[in-house]
């Protein structure tokens, strides 16, 4: 969800979208390229990303993501679906 | 839709794999790549700041494994290779491949042969439209059963209620002449009602019409579409000719379609005519020239086969009556009988039918016996290599997958060698029965008839028989491969079989448990089949000492018939046997 996320905003590479997490939740995750990857092709598979070879600020030939019209439909289901679970924990802790 | 990704990107995943890999390899590439010029940037040493790099990504080749593991289409592939595995073990030791491939398609052949039979006779619906309503009517003088007579069939088709209508046939052998070489036909006289009844109209031309049907009505033949085909080379201008049977012409008015079957195998009537029948039926007519009837009937939608009997049954005891004395008395004796039209075409053939079926299960089964306890004696030797395999990393899973799929590779050949046996059986026996063949038939095809009878011809290979082959394959499947991969999950202590594998030969006591099982089970179903074996022999053995009482080598027999005007008199039938002797 948080890589859904982070490519909001635009179309990332891989290391772009690690760094972009880190930045939106002020480093508090740390994505490796292990569980990244695997994502990202399973996201692709089921057709929420779709992917292009580009080129990266630094000039080299980078594999980008980009969200596509069902990705995003998953981004707004996942984040709604979310904020109830978030809104039911913190409840849930806040009670005695 | 994302089962259709999914889908779409498992066929990509496995058939465009080099492709897929090489661009994984880059994007990982990259990724490190970019790490590093990070760390340089920050004024990190190129070695170090790439060794670095390569420590945080945790290895490229972990995160690629990684990659795939997740990927749509794994587990297909995974099969793939299992089922790669298994055909090299296979290849690699053909003494087992052979004996089980060869046991079990035998069995799974001979099987699928028989149950064809029996699916034919006694499963499949007859070719003719609601053929559930369709009786025989037969009458029954103690012991046999037999035909109608001419103006009692007459009789039932008027009076009887049970019935939306009732048809009938009867059968002869003709000369048909005036259309090239001569040449003797079957000829079945029907009823005008015969083919409708059956739902049958011929391909072209026309059938019969009901007022056609008198005696001394307009002289018309239908052909079979065989006939057709072989006598007359297809030639549609055929219908309008006329040509002779016993010296009377007639015109063709139709050809029947090929999908037509009679509902009588053992008879394929070439040329069809109207049964012409007299349509008086008074008790004097019985003494007239009468001719004996195969009478079918369609049954009236809600009337069942015992209520149409009883009504047969009593509108034939109040005629006879008032027959001459001696028929009275005679015919008292007998029993009308209306039975389905399948029962009826099955016949005989039902019980002998149903034994073979049951041998060859039985021999099915201890070839399944066999094989397993072959499987058992490889699983033992094989102890220690799944021993070593669970040791490296393998789940108990994968390793009972592998020897499922192991099983169901082995079973799929033995389905495809059953199921060839089963084509060519079938299509010899369909050969053997064919009533067009038997004229030039030996003793071997009536023996290869014997227990099929009249049916051999309807036997064939179709889906349903393919069905069962496929189905039969996975139940062998599963009675062969579930013994060894029982025995093979009972020892799921590694460090004992790592230890013992390699030495033990003998077996331990779960195996000869095991074993023992088998044994009993292939020694009783032994004694089942010797049973069923010994009913069938008595009956082959009596056909094959059956001798003639003379020396028939050397010798030729042939049949000539003389029908027509032209040989009434026995003076002309004397002349030409002189003629074709001398």
């Amino acid at each position: 969800m948080l890589i859904l996320k982070a490519l909001g905003l635009g179309e990332l590479h891989g290391l772009g979208i690690s760094r972009r997490i880190e930045q939106i939740t002020k480093g508090t995750f740390h994505v490796k390229p292990g569980s990244l990857f695997p994502a990202l092709h399973r996201m692709e598979e089921a057709g929420w990303l779709s992917a292009f070879w580009g080129e990266s600020e630094n000039n080299r030939r980078a594999k980008f993501y980009r969200l596509t019209k069902m990705g995003i439909k998953q981004v707004e289901a996942e984040t709604e679906h979310w904020a109830r679970v978030a809104l039911a924990m913190t409840n849930a802790l806040k009670a005695n | 839709m994302r089962l259709w990704y999914r889908f779409t990107s498992a066929l990509r995943n496995i058939f465009r794999r080099p492709q897929i890999e090489s661009q994984l390899d880059d994007e990982v590439r990259t990724y490190v790549d970019m790490v590093t010029d990070e760390k340089i940037a920050k004024g990190i040493p190129t070695e170090e700041a790439r060794r670095q790099a390569l420590a945080e990504c945790g290895g490229v080749k972990q995160v690629r494994q990684a990659v795939r593991e997740g990927r749509a289409g794994t587990s297909i592939e995974r099969l793939w290779q299992d089922v790669r595995y298994t055909l090299r073990q296979l290849s690699r030791n053909p003494a087992f491949t052979w004996t089980a491939v060869i046991t079990l398609g035998l069995g799974i052949g001979a099987t699928t042969s028989i149950f064809s039979a029996v699916y034919a006779l006694l499963v499949r619906p007859l070719p003719y439209p609601q053929s559930d309503q369709l009786a025989y009517i037969s009458a029954e003088f103690i012991p046999e059963a037999g035909e109608l007579v001419s103006p009692e069939f007459v009789a039932a088709q008027q009076g009887l209620k049970s019935f939306l209508q009732v048809a009938g046939y009867w059968s002869t052998s003709s000369n048909l002449t005036g259309a090239g070489d001569p040449v003797r036909v079957d000829w079945a006289g029907i009823t005008a009602n015969f083919l409708p009844m059956l739902g049958i109209r011929p391909q072209f031309g026309r059938g019969f019409l009901d007022d056609e049907e008198r005696p001394g009505g307009p002289a018309v033949i239908l052909l079979s579409d065989r006939f057709w085909r072989s006598y007359f080379h297809a030639d549609p201008s055929v219908v309008g000719k006329s040509v002779a049977i016993d010296g009377k012409q007639q015109t063709i008015i139709g050809v029947l379609p090929p999908h037509f079957s009679f509902p009588d195998f053992a008879l394929e009537p070439q040329v069809y005519g109207l049964a012409d029948l007299d349509s008086d039926t008074s008790p004097a007519a019985m003494g007239k020239n009468v001719f004996f009837m195969h009478a079918i009937g369609r049954l009236r939608p809600g009337v069942s086969m015992q209520q149409a009997q009883a009504e047969v049954q009593s509108l034939f005891l109040v005629r006879s009556q008032s027959y001459p004395a001696f028929l009275a008395s005679y015919w008292a004796k007998r029993r009308m009988v209306v039975q389905s039209l399948q029962t009826h075409l099955a016949g005989d053939d039902r019980s002998p039918l149903l034994i073979l079926l049951a041998c060859v299960t039985a021999v099915l089964l201890i070839a399944c016996a066999n094989v397993a306890n072959l499987q058992m004696a490889r699983a033992v030797s094989r102890r220690h290599e799944m021993a070593v395999r669970g040791a490296l990393g393998a789940s108990r899973y994968r390793l009972i997958r592998q020897s499922l799929v192991e099983s169901l590779t082995l079973s799929a050949l033995n389905a495809a060698l059953g199921f060839g046996i089963a084509w060519v059986t079938t299509t010899l026996i369909r050969r053997t029965g064919n009533v067009a063949d038997s004229l030039s038939s030996g003793r071997e095809t009536q023996i290869l008839r014997l227990p099929l009878g009249k049916i051999s011809t309807a036997i064939h290979v179709d889906g349903w028989v393919l069905a069962l082959t496929i189905g039969l394959a996975l139940v062998t499947a599963l009675l062969f491969g579930t013994a060894p991969a029982l025995s093979g999950a009972a020892d799921a202590d590694l460090r004992n079989a790592l230890q013992s594998g390699a030495q033990r030969i003998t077996a331990g006591r779960q195996q000869r448990f095991m074993r023992h099982a088998l044994l009993v089970l292939e020694v009783g179903l032994a004694v089942v089949l010797l049973c069923c074996a010994g009913l069938l022999m008595r009956s082959f053995v009596n056909v094959l000492r059956y001798e003639n009482g003379f020396d028939s080598t050397h010798t030729l027999t042939g049949t000539v018939l003389l029908s027509g005007k032209r040989y009434q008199s026995p003076e002309a039938a004397r002349k030409f046997a002189e003629q074709l002797l001398s």
